[in-house]
């Protein structure tokens, strides 16, 4: 899932300046599970901007709406009444969210509520961790479900460099080195001799470096 | 009715035993590794056992009213200064204590190491009693007599009829003379101090706090604290209750008078939960059983099934509808604390207790408080007839547990009130184990956040309190009420 982290309260009340009124566009798929940008999240901000309107003397409304996500158009049209009727949109979607809020209503400002972090797993309640990195060119089949572009700080591909240490990265003593544990993963398979197959130069054009990405599945376009 | 034993303890046969002459039907899993799956509430959970759990070399499901977990004695005793004390539950070391004669006293020293659970009081009160019966100078040094209000109080006066010497300490230091074969300890009672030159010192290092026991915890989603105990002998928490109702927590003492004391305790508490005669083979229906008149309900439109309040849920309450594809609530195991609807980032969750009277009223107040129904909400009802006029200043909520108190409430009323305050229990008194520490986490971050904007942070506050603290709150409350815009 996409994880994202509120941006701070003042960042939020800055960007919100000369405006009297804001829709808080909440998002109920990723961001309610990373506790960012959820109904409750939503409500939350709405008031703190009222109670910060008040105490500066200023006036501000905040309402609040909740489409299920806001990376699908139809999700948007639903509110698109709520969201036509304010002088600005503060988005807790995700970038993606944020980015089609601004394609469905080119005439408002559409602000950013929130800093889109990471593709990741939830360890633990109120804990997330990144894991992927949308390369695009999945190589996890290699290194045993580890993956060294999103946890190698170097994005080594063939092996750990010599800063690796009792199996810890040398940026930092709490990071794990990547290729510590894809060594002791692919052990405990019984196939450690993926790591002979040496993987070449890769072709980073199926990242972001190759420019916007899309994905059509042709068989599903009729 | 079935009834699981779990855990490597040499007592659970003996307790299958007992149980299945009063009339239940008890099986016993000792590997936790075997059990793949647990769920269901008191009077109903549903075990799936892995292959040879039970004797069968398939999987297998199986049906239990109630779950009692017992311990392992851990004998491995940390050293003391390089002297080594003696083991509580070695058996044949205290015979040879009892058997020997110094000039010295023989030292029990409970809650030493860590806490020391109830079974280690009960172990240490016979062993005191039967030495100073033997002519032995005993002295007893601790800091909570588990013994009140349970069968056990009996053995307290026993033991000091017998003469042991009974210290509450609340400072201790030893010191082992390695050429002397002596222990020097000094203990303070927080009054007196007193130096104790000893040959032996009889101790425990906890039960069974091993991989084992945490497996357990963990296979059957029990909260354990600090020192890994599945039971805190806590105010509220009886020594055979565990977070999850339904689950049992037995100790491993073996002797066959004690174990029966025991017994007719635990089977009191389960046979009060599920609620009717137990008798072997009857099937509980859930829905006849004694359960809190209260209870949480899932909005299913709005639950995302993040698995928030299953994880948050201190009671084991929340289960996941496979086919629905989202949570539900358990209403037999659910204690209504709210601690599910403040985590739920969804909005999802009411509880049937949620009270929105003053909104519809009206505020009346300057400042509001969010009060925990034990501790805050008892004081307050002391404290306000004493306030005078001062009092009609205060608009109060109450709530099942400071754990119920979410930022939006705080941040919501704070757009009403000059200031919030939240009374909620003291640590390690919360009957939900960490309700008051989730609703100082909400006041914390209201209170960042309003640093941020540049608004006084202290308009949000949080008091820890306990339901006696009348005049504690009393003087908290005026000057609350005096700094600040209110």
């Amino acid at each position: 899932m996409i994880v994202a982290e509120q941006k701070s309260f003042d960042e939020i009340a800055e960007s919100l300046e000369g405006f009297q009124s804001v829709v808080v566009a909440a998002c109920g798929t990723c961001v309610t599970v990373c506790m960012s940008g959820g109904e409750k999240e939503a409500l939350k901000l709405a008031d703190m901007l009222q109670i910060d309107a008040v105490a500066k003397g200023k006036k501000l409304a905040a309402t609040v709406i909740t489409p299920t996500r806001q990376c699908d158009m139809e999700f948007l049209d639903e509110n698109e009444e709520a969201l036509d009727s304010a002088e600005c949109i503060l988005s807790l979607g995700c970038g993606a969210g944020v980015q089609f809020l601004a394609e469905k209503f080119p005439d408002k400002v559409v602000l950013p509520g929130l800093n889109t972090e990471f593709i990741g797993v939830n360890r633990d309640l109120g804990y997330w961790t990144e894991m992927c990195q949308g390369c695009g060119d999945c190589l996890l089949a290699k290194t045993g479900g580890v993956c060294p572009v999103t946890r190698c700080s170097k994005i080594n591909f063939n092996g750990p460099c010599g800063g690796s240490f009792s199996g810890k990265c040398e940026i930092d003593k709490e990071t794990d080195c990547a290729w510590q544990l894809i060594y002791d993963r692919l052990k405990r398979l019984g196939r450690v001799e993926k790591l002979l197959e040496i993987q070449e130069v890769r072709d980073w054009r199926t990242s972001r470096d190759g420019g916007p990405r899309s994905v059509k599945r042709e068989d599903m376009i009729v | 009715m079935n009834i699981l034993i779990m855990g490597q303890s040499e007592i659970n046969g003996i307790l299958a035993e007992r149980f299945e002459k009063r009339g239940y039907s008890a099986f016993i899993i000792e590997d936790a590794s075997k059990i793949k799956a647990f769920h269901g509430e008191s009077g109903c959970f549903k075990i799936r056992l892995g292959a040879g759990a039970v004797g069968s070399g398939v999987a297998e499901d199986r049906e239990a009213a109630a779950v009692i977990v017992t311990e392992t004695a851990g004998k491995a005793m940390p050293a003391i200064d390089g002297g080594k004390p003696v083991c509580l539950h070695e058996s044949d070391d205290l015979r040879r204590i009892a058997g020997s004669r110094t000039k010295y006293p023989v030292v029990f020293l409970l809650d030493y190491f860590n806490e020391s659970p109830q079974a280690s009081t009960v172990k240490a009160l016979h062993e005191a009693r039967a030495l100073a019966l033997r002519k032995h100078n005993v002295i007893y040094i601790f800091r909570f007599m588990r013994s009140a209000g349970t069968p056990h109080e009996s053995l307290y006066q026993a033991a000091r009829k017998a003469g042991v010497t009974f210290i509450k300490y609340e400072s201790l230091d030893i010191a082992y003379d390695k050429n002397k074969d002596l222990f020097q300890i000094k203990v303070s009672d927080g009054v007196n101090e007193v130096d104790i030159l000893t040959k032996h010192v009889i101790s425990d290092s906890g039960y069974g706090v091993d991989g084992a026991y945490a497996e357990i915890a963990l296979k059957l989603r029990l909260r354990v604290n600090e020192a890994g105990y599945i039971n805190e002998d806590r105010y509220m928490l009886s020594p055979t209750l565990t977070s999850r109702k339904g689950v049992y927590y037995f100790s491993g003492d073996t002797a066959a008078d004690r174990i029966s004391e025991g017994i007719d305790y635990t089977l009191s508490m389960i046979e009060a939960d599920v609620g009717i005669p137990a008798r072997a083979g009857e099937e509980t229906d859930p829905e006849d059983v004694n359960r809190t008149e209260d209870y949480a309900i899932v909005d299913a439109e709005k639950c995302v099934f993040c698995y928030s309040c299953y994880r948050a849920c201190p009671h084991g309450a929340m289960t996941p509808d496979e086919e629905a594809r989202v949570m539900k609530n358990m209403k037999v195991a659910c204690e209504a604390c709210g601690i599910c609807a403040a985590v739920c980032p969804g909005n999802a969750i009411t509880i049937t207790t949620d009270d929105f009277s003053d909104e519809r009223e009206g505020k009346r107040g300057k400042v509001k408080l969010f009060c925990c129904e034990n501790s805050g909400a008892v004081a307050l009802q002391e404290v306000l007839p004493a306030m005078g006029d001062l009092a009609s200043k205060i608009d109060a909520e109450t709530l099942p547990c400071g754990g119920r108190i979410g930022f939006e409430q705080l941040s919501g009323a704070l757009r009403q009130y000059g200031k919030v305050m939240a009374l909620v229990c003291m640590d390690d008194a919360c009957k939900h184990f960490d309700g008051n520490k989730r609703a100082c986490r909400q006041a914390e971050r209201l209170s960042a956040m309003l640093e941020t904007a540049g608004i006084d942070p202290g308009k949000v506050e949080v008091c820890k309190i306990s339901h006696a603290m009348s005049a504690v709150l009393q003087d908290t409350l005026i000057d609350f009420l005096k700094e600040g815009a209110v």
